[in-house]
C-alpha cells in the first residue's frame, strides 16, 4: 500500500469506520491533504492503474482538466473519523491556531513569527492554543516564541514517511482538540481550516501568510484562494459560506456507507 | 496532459471566483471578426475566448472593452494581447462591472461556466451574462446546438468521451438549453436568429432559418463539404433537409438583440461576411447531385451534369463552384443554374478552379467514385475537363489548382493522390496477407488431421491383425482339441 495512505491515521480512520481494527492494503491512493491542484502533492504522482481516492468532486474535476483520470471521490478520511468518534459533551473555549507549515519533503516556511504573534494577540479575545506542525514544533526557537507569548503550544503528532514514524492517532487527536475550541484560525487556507469548520468551529484567516521556501511551481495557491474564496479571508468568516465550502472541499456528499467504502477500497471481494 | 507550472498573468487580468487553472477554451470568431466588430458600440463586454483578430477588432471599435474567460491561461493571453482592456477570469456572476452597451457572447454558455463554480444551468449562465448589459444594449449570443451536425458526424460522442477537453459542467443533460430554432426564439424573445454552419467554432455561413429549405440545404451543403478534413456530413445535411429539420440541426445559432441586421444568407470570406443571394426554391445544389452520382458510379449522368454545368457557367460572371449552382432534372437532361455573381475575367479558369476543388474534395474525402484508385486526381480532373469541353491541362497546372489536405504536415511529403494510392495498395496487401494466413491455417488443420487418420488406420489394422491372430489361435486350439 502507498505509504501516504497511512499518514495522519487516514487508513486507520477508514478501517475503523468499516469495522476493521487494522487497515488492509488500500487499492489506490487516498488524497492525504487538501489541495487546489489535483489532490496530491507536488512530487506525488500516483502510479497509473491505481485509483485516485480524492476527497471531493471538485478535486476530481481539477484532475480531469490536466489530463488525469481514474478518480473516485470518497470524502475526506476526517469525515469518517468524525462519524466514528462521538463528540463528548464539553464546553468549547478559545481559538486553536494553525500557522501554515512546511513539509518534511520540500518546502519550509519563512516569515516573521513575532509579527504573527502580535496580530493573534490583537485579534483573539480568548485563550489561544497554537498547534504547530511537527516540523516547527521540533524547532525550539519557533516553539519558544509561541510559548513565551502565553499560548498553549501543541502538536498533533508525526506524519511519518515510507511506512515509518506515522502516528496513527494524529487525526483523532486533532479532532478532539478542534472539538474543545470555539474557533479555528490560520494565516492560510489549509486542510486544518476545513477540518475545524467541519468539526463545528467558527473560522478565521488572517495574518502574514508567510513565504513558502522552495515551493514547487504551481503549488502556491495563495493568490488564487483570495480570488476564489474572498469570504474566507476574514477574522470572522461567514459561518454559512465557510461550512458550504468545507463541505465541498472535504467531499461530504461523497461519503460512502461502510459496506460501500470497504468494497471501494478493495477490502471486500467484488 | 498539462504540466503543473506557476500561472502568471499581466496586471490587467483580475482573477475572480471560479478562475480555472490550466484550462483553455477554443478561440471563437476567427472567420467573422469583421462582422462581429460591426455590431460593437460603446463599452463592450466580450464573453468567451475570442480569436486574436476578433479581440483586436473589438478593442479598436469599442470605447472600452472587458473580456471574460474562465481559464487563467486564456485570460493571460488576452490580457497581453489587449493591454488596454480589462480582463476578468472566472465566473461571470462574479464580474464586478456592468452597464455594457454591447455584449458579445462568442462562446456558448457551457464554455462560460468554470469548473470551480457550482454547476448552474445554461439559462442561469445566460441570464448572468445578460444582467451585465444595459436595457437597450446590443447583444449577440452564440448558442451551440446539442443536436447539431457537428455532434452527429463527429468522431466522438460528447456525452461519453473522456478527452482532456471534454470537461463541461453544463453539457447535454441541461434541460434549459434550447435545442430547436423555436426554443432559441423562446429563450431570446424578439431576437433575430441565424443558423451557423458548418461548425460552432469554424464558422463559414450564417443563414436565416426562414429562407426556403432548399436554399438552406444548398448553402449548408456547400460549407459543410468545404472543409476538406474530418467527417463528411453531406449526407446528413441532405437527410435533415428532406426531413424538414435542417434549421434545427445547425451546429449553432447566432442570436442578435438590437444589433445591426444580418442578411438572410451571409458567407464568411476572409474576415468578412458577404451577403449572398437566396436561390430559387425547388432545386438542389450541383455539389450534392454530383456527390450522389459519384458514389453511385453513374458516369453517364455525371457527364450530362458536368456538361450542363459547364454550359451554364461558360459566359462568365458567375461563381462556378458546384456548391453555388443549382441543379434539377428536366426530362433526361440536367439544368444547372449558377446564382452567385462573381467578377470573372476568364470563365475557363473559373471552371477549372471549380472542377479542381470538386476533384480535390472527392479525393481527400475518399468518396466512392467511378474512377479506380489508380486514377490520379490529375487524370480525373482532365476527365471532367473533357466532359466540360475544357479539354485538358498540364500536370503542373493541375497540381496548382488541386486543393491539398490542410493542416496535415505529416502528409506534406506526398500528394493526397499518392497517399490514397498507397492506402489502397496497403489495403490490398492486408487482404493478401489475410488470405495467406487463412491458407496456412487450413494447411495446419489438414496436417493435424493426418496423424489422426493414420492413427485410426493403424488401430483398424491392429484390430484387424489382432482379430486375425485370435482367429488363428482359435483355429489352432480347436484343431488341437480335435
Amino acid at each position: 500500500m502507498d505509504s501516504s495512505n497511512y499518514w495522519y491515521g487516514h487508513a486507520h480512520a477508514l478501517s475503523r469506520y468499516c469495522g476493521l481494527d487494522e487497515p488492509p492494503p488500500i487499492r489506490g491512493i487516498v488524497q492525504h491533504g487538501w489541495t487546489f491542484v489535483h489532490g496530491y502533492g507536488a512530487a506525488h504522482k500516483p502510479p497509473l492503474g491505481l485509483t485516485r481516492f480524492a476527497w471531493s468532486d471538485v478535486c476530481r474535476r481539477r484532475g480531469q482538466i490536466i489530463g488525469w483520470r481514474d478518480y473516485e471521490p470518497i470524502g475526506a478520511p476526517f469525515l469518517y473519523l468524525m462519524a466514528t468518534e462521538e463528540e463528548e459533551p464539553q464546553g468549547r473555549e478559545g481559538t486553536i491556531w494553525y500557522p501554515f507549515h512546511g513539509t518534511p519533503d520540500f518546502e519550509s516556511v519563512a516569515g516573521d513569527h513575532q509579527g504573527l504573534i502580535d496580530e493573534i494577540l490583537a485579534t483573539e479575545t480568548g485563550p489561544v492554543t497554537m498547534c504547530l506542525y511537527f516540523i516547527e514544533y521540533e524547532n525550539p526557537e519557533i516553539r519558544r516564541l509561541y510559548e513565551e507569548a502565553g499560548f498553549r503550544v501543541i502538536t498533533h503528532g508525526q506524519r511519518g514517511a515510507k511506512w515509518q514514524g506515522t502516528d496513527a492517532d494524529f487525526m483523532r487527536r486533532q479532532l478532539r482538540e478542534l472539538r474543545r475550541h470555539e474557533r479555528v484560525a490560520s494565516n492560510r487556507l489549509s486542510t486544518a481550516m476545513f477540518y475545524g469548520i467541519q468539526a463545528g468551529c467558527e473560522a478565521a484567516i488572517y495574518g502574514d501568510p508567510m513565504e513558502l521556501v522552495d515551493m514547487k511551481d504551481g503549488f502556491d495557491g495563495e493568490q488564487l484562494f483570495r480570488a476564489w474564496y474572498p469570504f474566507m479571508f476574514d477574522a470572522q468568516v461567514d459561518d454559512k459560506l465557510g461550512r458550504e465550502l468545507a463541505a465541498q472541499e472535504l467531499g461530504v456528499a461523497h461519503m460512502l456507507p461502510p459496506e460501500e467504502l470497504a468494497l471501494t477500497l478493495g477490502w471486500t471481494n467484488g | 496532459m498539462v504540466e503543473i507550472t506557476a500561472l502568471t498573468r499581466p496586471d490587467n487580468v483580475t482573477l475572480v471566483a471560479g478562475a480555472t487553472q490550466y484550462w483553455r477554451d477554443p478561440q471563437h470568431g476567427q472567420g467573422w471578426a469583421e462582422a462581429l466588430t460591426r455590431q460593437v458600440q460603446g463599452r463592450t463586454l466580450l464573453v468567451g475566448m475570442p480569436a486574436p483578430a476578433l479581440a483586436k477588432g473589438i478593442a479598436e471599435a469599442a470605447a472600452a472593452v472587458h473580456v471574460v474567460t474562465r481559464g487563467i491561461p486564456d485570460a493571460a493571453e488576452i490580457g497581453t494581447l489587449l493591454p488596454e482592456s480589462t480582463v476578468w477570469c472566472g465566473d461571470i456572476s462574479d464580474v464586478r462591472a456592468d452597464g455594457f452597451d454591447t455584449v458579445l457572447m462568442v462562446a456558448d454558455a457551457a464554455e462560460v461556466l468554470p469548473l470551480e463554480s457550482a454547476t448552474r444551468t445554461w439559462r442561469a449562465v445566460v441570464d448572468d451574462v445578460l444582467s451585465l448589459a444595459k436595457d437597450d444594449a446590443t447583444v449577440l449570443a452564440f448558442v451551440e446546438n446539442d443536436l447539431g451536425l457537428h455532434r452527429l458526424s463527429g468522431r466522438f460522442n460528447p456525452r461519453s468521451s473522456d478527452l482532456d477537453s471534454d470537461w463541461d459542467p453544463t453539457r447535454t443533460w441541461d434541460a434549459t438549453r434550447p435545442r430547436t430554432v423555436d426554443q432559441v426564439r423562446a429563450a431570446f424573445p424578439g431576437a433575430q436568429v441565424h443558423t451557423v454552419w458548418p461548425h460552432p467554432v469554424e464558422v463559414g455561413l450564417l443563414a436565416s432559418p426562414d429562407i426556403s429549405p432548399e436554399a438552406l440545404e444548398l448553402y449548408a451543403e456547400h460549407v459543410s463539404l468545404l472543409p476538406l478534413q474530418g467527417a463528411d456530413p453531406g449526407w446528413l445535411v441532405d437527410a435533415f433537409a428532406r426531413a424538414g429539420r435542417l434549421a434545427d440541426s445547425a451546429p449553432a445559432w447566432l442570436v442578435t438583440l438590437r444589433g445591426r441586421t444580418i442578411a438572410d444568407v451571409e458567407l464568411v470570406h476572409g474576415d468578412a461576411l458577404i451577403t449572398m443571394p437566396v436561390p430559387e426554391t425547388g432545386t438542389r445544389s450541383a455539389l450534392g447531385v454530383f456527390a450522389e452520382l459519384c458514389t453511385a458510379s453513374d458516369l453517364p449522368q455525371i457527364r450530362r451534369l458536368v456538361a450542363a454545368w459547364s454550359a451554364s457557367t461558360a459566359d462568365g460572371g458567375w461563381d462556378a463552384s458546384f456548391g453555388l449552382c443549382q441543379a434539377h432534372l428536366a426530362g433526361e437532361e440536367w439544368v444547372v443554374t449558377p446564382f452567385v455573381p462573381k467578377d470573372v475575367t476568364d470563365s475557363a479558369e473559373e471552371r477549372w478552379r471549380a472542377l479542381a476543388h470538386l476533384v480535390g474534395g472527392m479525393h481527400i474525402r475518399a468518396w466512392r467514385s467511378p474512377w479506380s484508385s489508380t486514377a490520379s486526381a490529375y487524370r480525373i480532373l482532365n476527365h471532367l475537363g473533357l466532359m466540360s469541353g475544357l479539354h485538358t491541362l498540364s500536370e503542373a497546372k493541375a497540381n496548382r489548382l488541386l486543393p491539398s489536405l490542410p493542416d496535415e504536415e505529416s502528409l506534406a511529403a506526398g500528394t493526397p493522390q499518392e497517399l490514397a494510392a498507397l492506402v489502397t495498395k496497403q489495403a490490398h496487401e492486408v487482404h493478401a496477407l489475410r488470405s495467406k494466413l487463412r491458407w496456412t491455417e487450413l494447411m495446419l488443420d489438414q496436417e493435424r488431421l493426418k496423424p489422426a487418420t493414420a492413427t485410426v488406420a493403424l488401430a483398424r489394422a491392429a484390430k484387424k491383425s489382432a482379430s486375425s491372430k485370435v482367429t488363428k489361435a482359435l483355429r489352432m486350439v480347436r484343431s488341437r482339441l480335435g
